[in-house]
């Protein structure tokens, strides 16, 4: 009998379906995979099942029975156990009290018992076998380890509640190669004490090396689930694929012998590595490859956001070193972010104020009416067909498309001469979205020239003139012409770096 | 290794205090000539005394990722509550004990206040503790709107006296510091550290947050009601208007020692160093025959020093 | 916000119901002189909270507890420079101008090259700024007002108005108009919004925080002085009372804690609230400790009103 069971699970976020028919089961002693790229929704599964969200429709089967977890902590009393990326350790305490957190050993006066804690991590350290692997103090402050070291931590906090079903969802994107090795064979230990364990990971070789079976998810729906002795990788990207090839909107041609605006150089910064590529005046160039790459990092380096390591950056020619916001602006370079209520809007501001943000400083006087402002916003609000009512409204009481528009409007009225695009479509409704794909295409054709980084693969592919693709931080394929298809960007995409 | 095992040592919250204060010490030596008799030592211990349980207070409540601005109005309040009951039930030993664990009990009552409106009612910790500061002044004055009261011989004898040999306010300090290492080993302590180091992570790890953050501010009160049963034996009356220093002066003792503001980082040693780091300025200012017009003037500008010194020391640390 | 209305129309209805309490409690308490006197009480109050409102509109904790201090530190310098002569008033301003808004950007460089939180840096500034003013004072008053400055403040101006009213008015529209028409305003409404967005728009957003406590200490400095007028010496605690009311004020005027939103009409209402409060609270013979209790308390239900934190749970 199956452990774990999810029976046709739907959730929506807002006017997004994220899972349509989320469906799979899980036996003990298997190690099995989640895999589908991005928003296929097996991020979501997950948190359904750990509790963090509810389904709005589906139910979930744990050991035959149905259950409806509220809160995290019931799934975990459950006997459900989850790694994510984002920790949930505190940096200032010890190794030893992070993974006890919680479950501390206690003398009979209920006193932390020390000597028994330690010991009790000790324990769990040297699950992880070998010295290289987990090399670390009990004593040791977790502020001080590297993220690899603290993940392990985290996996070690989660084992530490003896949980039946352990998820690990892309625990091991920051583990190096050791780490990976000393943590598969912790999974096999598991395996052999009956223990089921889930994995979301887009590393194809982690996949063929320890899974068992795997669950392919396309689009919210789970297409089928293979065991993984049987198939091959070309198979299962086939499955995330599909059979259907979408019919793709024809651009007008651009024009490839045109002046680089851009050209970068052996770039390196915390999340990305050896990155070179030009960008040509009047190009929409893509940065696919799974979520969390390093494609959201390349564009804040660029826009002096986040400090690079090495290599160079030349505009126009010339080498340039942008270390704020504000330079890049006046160099010309506009950044459109996709977390709009984080880093795109100001949600209590009015429009205008918004609108107005960016053009504040190349006015010539400080003191002005707001009329005038006004006036010198609403073109650029026209043109992206904003719906708005009133220039005095707060931009929290706009629909999330036209919030996006404000972000994108903001830009606009500075006349960039580059863009770069982090996601900025994600949440938006169709029709918003095709606005936005027009308008991006007038902007080049008048000589702008855009960098566009988009989790939803197609939508890369129908506008950009090429893709760089990402992995671990490094570009790893480039694609034109009719080598951009879907297939092609899977499998640059799940290649290993 | 012997030097890894120093480095590690050197790397804790109050190395830095240690070193200022070691400092403080010499200079304070060489301008007092009888700093290291006794006299002058227990002396001095009584003086600082206060600020150094007030600032104990301070540091389980920043700890926890809150701050206390009305503190020193607790002390006041407190004050002023012991005094008058003194005057009530004294001179005799039993009624001024009595009014003794009344003052306490009032004290912890503050702190409870102010931990629920900050921990259950989750409105913000600066602001809250600034409106009940102005509640806590307000009652000390009503309860004794002049500075008077007379406590008996007896309090303050025992205060600047000796119980075995040993000066009372040793003995305080010696069971202040085995009550602060008990609590160092509950699993109030490791949880406080987790609500002000990462206050999702240990939500989401099922830590009951809010819980300790009241515990804190109740500890936080009941240190600063401690302080002021010192006081008393060494003011030996009553003042409306006395605590209003100690807020600032609390938590320039924690900045100095080490302790982040954000919470989760450092620990009481570290305060208690700094409380005595800013007692010992305050000597080195007397005795440097610092003319008394700009005593304040100097002395406010070292606390800016020092916070900001502070500040620069764990902003360093933590990253 | 839970409450439904605007803040600001909330505020001039306490304030009519403090009005309208304060006449059934004490007949003549609303008559037109009596409310001439509490608008000018209030005025020093009202200018000294824009300081503290535009500290709070820019965010980040924002919030200045050495206003009251720096308040009597105007005064004192004011009154030192001029002593009871006409002539050199305009140069006291000029130097009370200048001297406070040092101050205050003292305050603004700790908060934000330091990162020392606003909390402890203004309460450690007051710390100093005590200590000058015993210093400059030597505890004795010192200085006093010019009779030209009285007759400005005191003396009426038109239809029995004293001129401090038509000051504040003309105040009250610069400061509108500093948040509204200006660069500078909607830099630190942005600021105070959201503090990344406005990185990455290119505001300047280190400058806009060291401006803004700068021209708090300014305004406060201001206010001291003008309060020289009214009082006509100077003593040691003029303005010390002023710090929490001007917290009060401002956040009864609808301007959030957590900065991003609140303008000075607000606080102008708010300012007016606390003065009738205060009035009424004598009117009822309720002593200092009872007032100092009733704004704690104030304070601490409109937190309940306006601003509790978010709960853990999703």
């Amino acid at each position: 009998m199956a452990i774990l069971e999810t029976k046709q699970i739907r959730k929506h976020f807002g006017g997004v379906t994220a899972l349509d028919d989320g469906s799979f089961s899980l036996e003990k002693g298997e190690v099995h995979f989640l895999i589908g790229a991005n928003g296929s929704g097996k991020s979501t599964l997950c948190k359904i099942v750990a509790g963090v969200v509810g389904p709005d429709d589906g139910a979930v089967f744990l050991r035959g029975e149905r259950v409806r977890f509220t809160r995290p902590v019931e799934a975990r009393r459950a006997g459900i156990g989850v790694v994510y990326q984002e920790l949930s350790l505190i940096p200032q305490l010890s190794v030893a009290r992070n993974i006890m957190l919680g479950m501390e050993p206690r003398t009979r006066c209920g006193f932390i018992a020390r000597a028994r804690l330690v010991a009790r991590a000790q324990e769990m350290l040297a699950l992880f076998g070998g010295k290289r692997a987990a090399s670390m103090e009990p004593d040791t402050a977790v502020a001080r380890l590297a993220p690899g070291q603290r993940q392990i931590v985290e996996i070690l906090k989660v084992l530490a509640g003896d949980p039946e079903i352990v998820i690990f969802d892309e625990a091991t994107s920051s583990l190096h190669t050791e780490q990976v090795k000393a943590l598969f064979g912790l999974v096999s230990d598991l395996k052999r004490q009956g223990k089921a364990i889930v994995f979301i990971s887009h590393r194809m070789e982690e996949v063929f090396e320890i899974g068992d079976r795997a669950t392919v998810l396309r689009n919210g729906r789970a297409v089928g689930t293979v065991s993984l002795r049987e198939t091959n990788r070309h198979a299962i990207v086939r499955m995330m694929v599909g059979h259907e090839i979408a019919a793709r909107t024809e651009r007008p041609g651009h024009d490839l012998d045109s002046a680089a605006v851009l050209g970068v150089s052996g770039l390196c910064a915390a999340r990305i590595r050896d990155v070179s590529f030009e960008l040509r005046k009047g190009e929409i160039l893509g940065l696919g490859g799974l979520h969390g790459q390093g494609q959201s990092e390349l564009l804040l380096c660029l826009f002096g956001v986040s400090p690079t390591r090495c290599g160079t950056v030349t505009l126009h020619g010339r080498a340039v070193r942008v270390r704020t916001p504000r330079a890049a602006m006046r160099r010309g370079l506009a950044y459109v972010s996709g977390d709009r209520t984080q880093r795109g809007v100001l949600l209590i501001r009015p429009v205008l104020e918004n609108l107005a943000l960016c053009l504040l400083h190349r006015l010539r006087r400080g003191v002005f009416a707001r009329g005038r402002l006004g006036r010198e916003v609403l073109p650029a609000a026209d043109r992206l067909a904003l719906v708005f009512g009133g220039l005095a409204r707060p931009v929290n009481q706009l629909s999330g498309g036209n919030q996006q528009k404000v972000v994108l409007g903001k830009w606009l009225v500075t006349d960039p001469a580059i863009l770069f695009m982090d996601d900025p479509t994600k949440g938006i409704d169709y029709h918003t979205k095709e606005e936005l794909y027009a308008l991006m295409r007038t902007m080049c054709v008048a000589g702008a020239a855009v960098i566009w980084h988009s989790s939803e693969d197609e939508e890369l592919l129908s506008n950009c003139d090429r893709v760089l693709v990402f992995n671990g931080g490094r570009i790893v394929e480039e694609l034109r012409g009719e080598r951009m298809t879907e297939l092609e960007l899977y499998n640059a995409a799940l290649r290993s770096t | 290794m012997k030097l890894d095992g120093f480095f590690r040592w050197a790397r804790r919250p109050y190395v830095v205090s240690l070193l200022i204060l070691m400092g403080l010490v010499i200079i304070n030596a060489a301008l007092q000539r009888n700093f290291f008799r006794p006299y002058i030592l227990g002396s001095n211990l009584r003086t600082f005394l206060p600020l150094v349980l007030v600032g104990i207070g301070q540091t389980y409540i920043i700890l926890g990722g809150g701050i206390d601005l009305s503190i020193g109005l607790i002390v006041s309040l407190t004050n002023v509550t012991v005094v008058q009951l003194i005057g009530l039930w004294g001179p005799a030993p039993g009624g001024v004990v009595l009014a003794m664990c009344c003052g306490l009990a009032v004290s912890g009552l503050a702190g409870l206040m102010n931990g629920l409106c900050v921990a259950r009612l989750r409105l913000q910790p600066i602001i809250t503790t600034f409106a009940t500061g102005a509640v806590w002044a307000g009652l000390a004055l009503w309860i004794m709107p002049r500075p008077g009261g007379a406590v008996p011989a007896a309090y303050y004898r025992v205060y600047s006296g000796t119980l075995l040999w040993i000066p009372t306010t040793l003995w305080v300090l010696v069971c202040v510091g085995i009550v602060c290492s008990v609590l160092k080993r509950t699993r109030f302590y490791t949880y406080l550290l987790a609500a002000g180091g990462n206050v999702t992570g240990a939500f989401e790890t099922g830590l009951p947050v809010a819980g300790v953050r009241l515990g804190s501010y109740v500890i936080g009160g009941l240190f600063a009601g401690l302080a002021t049963l010192c006081i008393v034996g060494e003011t030996a009356s009553g003042d409306p208007l006395l605590g209003g220093a100690y807020t600032l002066n609390s938590i320039s003792a924690v900045v100095l020692g080490g302790t982040s503001l954000a919470g989760g980082f450092g620990g009481v040693l570290g305060s208690v160093f700094g409380a005595l780091i800013l007692g010992l300025v305050n000597n080195v200012i007397f005795f440097a025959q610092v003319p008394t017009v700009y005593q304040k003037l100097l002395q406010g500008v070292i606390i800016l020093a020092a916070l900001a010194v502070g500040g620069l020391i764990t902003r360093g640390k933590r990253e | 916000m839970r409450v439904g209305a605007s803040p600001v129309v909330l505020a001039f209805i306490a304030a009519a119901a403090l009005l309208l309490a304060g006449q059934l409690l004490s007949p003549g308490f609303a008559s037109g002189a009596q409310v001439i006197n509490l608008l000018v009480v209030g005025s020093f109050l009202g200018i000294a909270a824009a300081g503290q409102n535009l500290v709070v509109i820019g965010g980040g904790g924002g919030i200045d507890l050495s206003v009251g201090h720096v308040m009597t530190l105007g005064a004192i310098v004011g009154g030192n420079i001029v002593n009871g002569q006409d002539g050199r008033t305009l140069f006291a301003l000029g130097v009370v101008l200048a001297g406070m808004f040092a101050v205050g950007a003292l305050n603004g460089l700790g908060v934000t090259f330091l990162r020392i939180p606003p909390l402890v840096m203004t309460l450690g500034m007051s710390g100093v700024i005590q200590g000058l003013i015993l210093y400059m004072t030597r505890g004795a008053k010192v200085g006093s007002a010019t009779p030209g400055m009285v007759a400005l403040i005191t003396g009426q101006w038109l239809f029995g108005v004293p001129g401090i009213l038509f000051i504040w008015l003309g105040f009250a529209v610069l400061m509108v108009l500093l948040l509204r028409n200006t660069r500078y305003g909607i830099d630190l409404y942005a600021v105070g919004a959201n503090e990344t967005v406005a990185y990455l728009s290119g505001t300047p957003v280190r400058l806009t925080r060291v401006l803004t406590y700068g021209l708090c200490g300014m305004i406060a400095g201001l206010s001291g002085f003008l309060m020289l007028g009214y009082t006509k010496t100077v003593y040691m605690s003029l303005g010390h009372a002023y710090t929490l009311p001007s917290i009060i004020a401002v956040v009864i005027g609808g301007t959030a804690l957590a900065g991003g939103k609140g303008g000075y009409v607000g606080t102008v209402a708010g300012a007016i609230v606390l003065t009738l409060l205060k009035a009424v609270l004598i009117t009822l013979n309720i002593e200092e400790f009872g007032r100092q209790i009733i704004f704690g308390v104030t304070l601490i239900i409109l937190m309940l009103a306006y601003g509790r934190d978010k709960k853990l749970r999703a």
